[in-house]
């Protein structure tokens, strides 16, 4: 672009001409058609550098009117943002109440209890099947046979996704299957020593968490063998075997001998791949009954047991070596006997307290014995990590009326969040 | 017309007084300066005479300063150049040996694998690389898995058009067009993303998964998006080291900030978190493309006087809209096999839904490293031919044409040859290295039987894609993208088809095979149009133009 003085090659110096123009009187008479020719001869270059002189900035310069096409590419950004937007809340609206609904109580115009739970998913062909985040998990819907995984030596066992079956038993003779409300893991044949079969999570459980096992009462040992024992083992590993060999593990089994004595076993495992050392740090004699299991470490130092609700054992000076995160095992072991031991449920519980909210002021909510008065909006039963599950029937009874929004019995693990819709 | 200068001495007196005086004499000076403006070195009068029509000067345009014609003008004003002439300053490129060359150009290709190779690493050491955690549940997988693959799909497209648009800016040197390029690009494309997102979200996701996951999913698909097309500008600008640096940043930040925010975190909060670990990883990307875009198309690079008329943005969008099918079409190409695998792998656990396949997905993504290795050669491959087309055409006489294709089809021959032996050994000897050197916990589902299949079939599959694009390469140098847009798509639906046959017969393992299926007609398909183009080079050549 030069930047000298401009000089017009159309004129003498020192003239001033303005750009060309159709409409501009001739300097000898009226106005007149201009030939392209003349238009061509007469333009200046000087007018753009003037032009550019007066423009410093840069200037965008649209040609063409505006059609409608034009306008529908501007409004595209803006519509497809608002448009998304609207779908997005529109679906978390009215999802929030479709997807998480535990129970909805007949007569009371649609009163619905909600959980704030990762929810179940909602497929219609997959009602239950996929569990997420291994909270409050109940073993509801029967399964199928169990179906190899790929590249994995392990077991899925549909539709329970994110779990899977392994154990020194083998394929042949451990088994998983989810029947009755109960998930049922079986050593089937005698074996000379002790072989196992266990259920895992393929997800991790950080150290935070308390593994909270609960089982049926093992059965009597049925075995010719006086050496023969059955052991239900819940037990939590590090999830890291995979990957460094390391079969560290804590765990609390209930062994019953084929003279039907029965002990109850705390103790922590460390080993590479198949030779791991077991120590055991509390035994205790035991009677038959349903099992309620929860386990709390840091996987090094500390420690926590509690059975039935109760503590049953507290350690802070272990080494124990189990890095997390975990993963807990749902476990049969036996030797000389065939062995088949029950779970009904299992959660993985990283909050206290089971909450409903949603509740009006004033709002009487009686859950397992326990009442409490909603306030704020909410009822909070105060239950440590530790505790066991609320069963029963929750009942919520709303200021002005005398009768109770009565829902149907259920299990309500610590840390379970629920919310409450009032019917129409 | 000009006339003749033969006819320079018979001219009017009137004019040759008009000659003489100091006023016409400045002019003729100004426009010495204002032609040397135009053509710095200026070899004849004829030259002078184009530049001084360039400004404007007509036969009436000469009369006024005294002279007959531009051409009589003309020669005045050649007179006075050699008083402005500045001698011009040519930068002599370095000599540079051809390996070295090819060296340079290769690392600089492979600059960008250097964070996913990094990736692997970090995911082993700290269990959480970018996106990617080895303490989220089957569920989380699943989600960030299908957000993934939406993700790079949409940013594949646009990340394409940037390239294509953007680079063509660029290389003119013309940086606004540049900045109003990619900013419409990615503003289109971000608004297009939301909203297939959201549609995902409302019709599948969260009837089929429930609300928490489809949250998560949405997350997922909106941070890997961002992170992704944030990257597009650097790589338009070939600003590869600033690309890995900026990526490996990210990593870092991503893996800090997921240890500071989700240790002890439950899988899904844990999975939530890391989704904003994901969004902060991406800001650097955007901080380092957004420095990259001021300094190298910053205001200071281009003239202010400059009037801009921007293209009209419809035309632009429906002529760079093949290269945003391409890019879809390309990831889909090689993403869409775990995807069916996962939904296959979920029929099979007695869900209808997508279920992560661990096992097919690690030993898929152990093998996608094929294209780190190879990626460098296919950068080195174009540039190569950028550098030698230019010289072979310009210097081939108009009747030597036959000389000038042969020479192309050798080019060609060479390169897509050198690049396959290179593809089928990386393609054999990766997965062994591999094997070898990554710790056997991090592979433990790869080293399995079915793992080791998919591994090597799947090796093979991906090694078969750099050679698809660097045909690819050959056709956009050329501006002839039709085939390999349709050897994309082919190459897509291929894999797909063949991909769901497979698993539909039972056999889940198998079900990498359409992945090699897929890139083998992706190559197949370019490679011919490349070589049929080649073969007519000079013309698609300056035919592009």
């Amino acid at each position: 672009m030069a930047r000298s003085r401009s000089t017009d090659p159309g004129r003498r110096h020192g003239e001033v001409r303005a750009a060309p123009s159709m409409s501009r009187p001739a300097p000898d008479g009226p106005p007149r058609y201009r030939s392209s020719n003349e238009l061509s001869e007469s333009w200046d270059p000087s007018d753009d550098e003037r032009h550019a002189e007066e423009q410093r900035q840069v200037h965008w310069n649209w040609h063409g009117r505006q059609s409608w096409g034009r306008r529908a590419v501007s409004a595209f950004p803006i519509v497809g943002i608002l448009v998304a937007l609207a779908l997005i809340v529109h679906t978390t609206a009215s999802a929030q109440g479709a997807i998480d609904q535990v129970q909805s109580v007949v007569g009371t115009g649609g009163a619905t209890l909600l959980s704030d739970a990762p929810p179940t998913a909602a497929g219609a062909a997959a009602v239950g099947g996929q569990l997420s985040d291994y909270q409050n998990v109940t073993f509801a819907q029967p399964s199928g046979a169990s179906v190899p995984i790929q590249g994995s030596a392990s077991l899925a066992l549909p539709p329970y996704v994110g779990w899977e079956a392994n154990g020194s038993a083998g394929a042949a003779n451990g088994l998983a299957s989810v029947s009755g409300g109960l998930l049922h893991v079986s050593v089937r044949q005698a074996t000379p020593d002790f072989r196992g079969w266990f259920l895992t999570t393929t997800g991790t459980t950080p150290a935070a968490c308390a593994f909270q096992f609960s089982a049926a009462s093992p059965p009597p040992v049925v075995s010719a063998s006086p050496t023969a024992i059955g052991e239900l083992v819940m037990a939590v590993q590090t999830s890291d075997t995979v990957t460094t060999g390391d079969i560290n593990y804590v765990f609390v089994a209930e062994n019953v001998a084929s003279s039907g004595r029965r002990n109850l076993t705390l103790g922590y495992s460390r080993g590479r791949l198949s030779h791991a050392t077991e120590h055991i740090l509390k035994q205790v004699p035991w009677t038959p009954g349903p099992l309620q299991v929860a386990i709390q470490t840091d996987g090094d130092a500390v420690l926590a047991v509690w059975v039935d609700g109760s503590p049953f054992y507290y350690a802070y000076i272990l080494q124990l070596g189990i890095h997390p995160p975990f993963q807990p095992y749902l476990e049969v072991q036996a030797r000389q006997t065939p062995y088949t031991v029950a779970y009904d449920g299992y959660s993985s519980v990283c909050e206290p307290d089971v909450v409903v909210t949603g509740l009006p002021q004033g709002t009487v909510a009686s859950l397992d014995g326990e009442r409490q008065v909603a306030s704020g909006g909410a009822a909070t039963f105060p239950a440590p990590i530790s505790s066991p599950p609320m069963v029963g029937a929750l009942s919520l009874t709303l200021p002005g009326t005398t009768r109770p929004v009565l829902f149907a019995r259920h299990t309500y693990w610590p840390g379970t969040r629920y919310a409450f819709a009032p019917g129409s | 017309m000009l006339r003749s200068i033969d006819g320079l001495t018979t001219e009017r007196a009137g004019l040759d007084e008009l000659r003489d005086q100091s006023s016409v004499y400045d002019d003729l000076h100004v426009e010495a300066r204002r032609v040397l403006d135009r053509n710095p070195e200026p070899r004849n009068l004829r030259d002078v005479t184009v530049a001084l029509e360039s400004m404007g000067y007509t036969a009436t345009g000469a009369e006024a300063l005294g002279f007959d014609s531009v051409f009589d003008l003309a020669t005045a004003v050649y007179e006075l150049t050699y008083l402005y002439y500045v001698p011009q300053v040519h930068a002599v490129p370095e000599p540079m040996g051809a390996w070295r060359r090819f060296t340079d150009d290769y690392l600089a290709g492979s600059w960008y694998g250097v964070p996913w190779i990094m990736s692997v690493i970090v995911l082993f050491f700290g269990r959480v690389a970018l996106w990617s955690s080895l303490d989220s549940t089957p569920q989380s997988e699943a989600m960030v898995s299908m957000a993934f693959f939406l993700a790079a799909v949409l940013a594949g497209g646009c990340s394409q058009m940037i390239g294509r648009k953007g680079t063509f800016y660029l290389l003119q040197k013309n940086y606004p067009l540049v900045r109003w390029t990619v900013t419409r690009f990615v503003v289109y494309s971000g608004s297009l993303a939301a909203l297939v997102i959201a549609l995902a979200y409302t019709f599948y996701v969260v009837p089929y998964y429930g609300l928490h996951l489809g949250e998560l999913f949405a997350e997922y698909a909106a941070a890997i998006f961002i992170f992704l097309l944030s990257a597009a500008p650097l790589y338009m600008l070939r600003r590869f080291y600033t690309l890995a640096l900026a990526t490996g940043l990210a990593l870092a930040v991503t893996l800090v900030t997921a240890r500071l925010i989700t240790t002890d975190s439950p899988g899904f909060r844990h999975a939530q978190l890391l989704g904003i670990a994901v969004v902060a990883g991406a800001m650097v990307v955007i901080v380092a493309s957004c420095l990259a875009m001021r300094s190298e198309t910053g205001p200071g690079g281009s003239d202010p006087d400059d009037v801009i008329k921007p293209p009209e943005l419809r035309v632009i969008l429906w002529y760079t809209a093949p290269y945003a099918v391409y890019g879809m079409a390309y990831f889909v190409m090689i993403l869409v096999s775990p995807m069916i695998v996962g939904f296959a792998y979920g029929h099979s656990l007695g869900v209808d839904q997508y279920v992560y396949p661990s096992t097919f997905e690690g030993s898929v993504d152990l093998a996608l490293l094929d294209l780190v290795v190879l990626l460098g050669l296919v950068y080195a491959s174009i540039e190569r031919f950028g550098r030698r087309l230019r010289p072979l055409l310009e210097n081939q006489a108009l009747n030597s044409w036959r000389q000038a294709r042969a020479t192309l089809r050798r080019e060609w021959v060479v390169a897509v040859s050198v690049l396959a032996a290179a593809s089928g050994l990386v393609a054999w000897l990766l997965p062994k290295i591999l094997l070898a050197l990554l710790p056997a916990g991090l592979t433990a589902s790869v080293r399995t039987p079915g793992g080791l299949s998919v591994l090597e079939v799947a090796s093979f599959g991906f090694a078969v894609v750099p050679i698809g694009m660097l045909c690819s390469q050959y056709l956009f140098f050329l501006s002839k993208p039709r085939w390999a847009v349709g050897g994309a798509v082919a190459g897509a639906c291929t894999t797909t088809v063949v991909t769901v046959l497979l698993v539909h017969s039972g056999s889940l393992t198998n079900a990498s095979w359409g992945l090699l299926a897929g890139s083998t007609v992706y190559a197949l398909i370019t490679g011919l149009a490349s070589f049929r183009v080649l073969s007519a080079g000079e013309e698609s050549f300056y035919g592009s133009f």
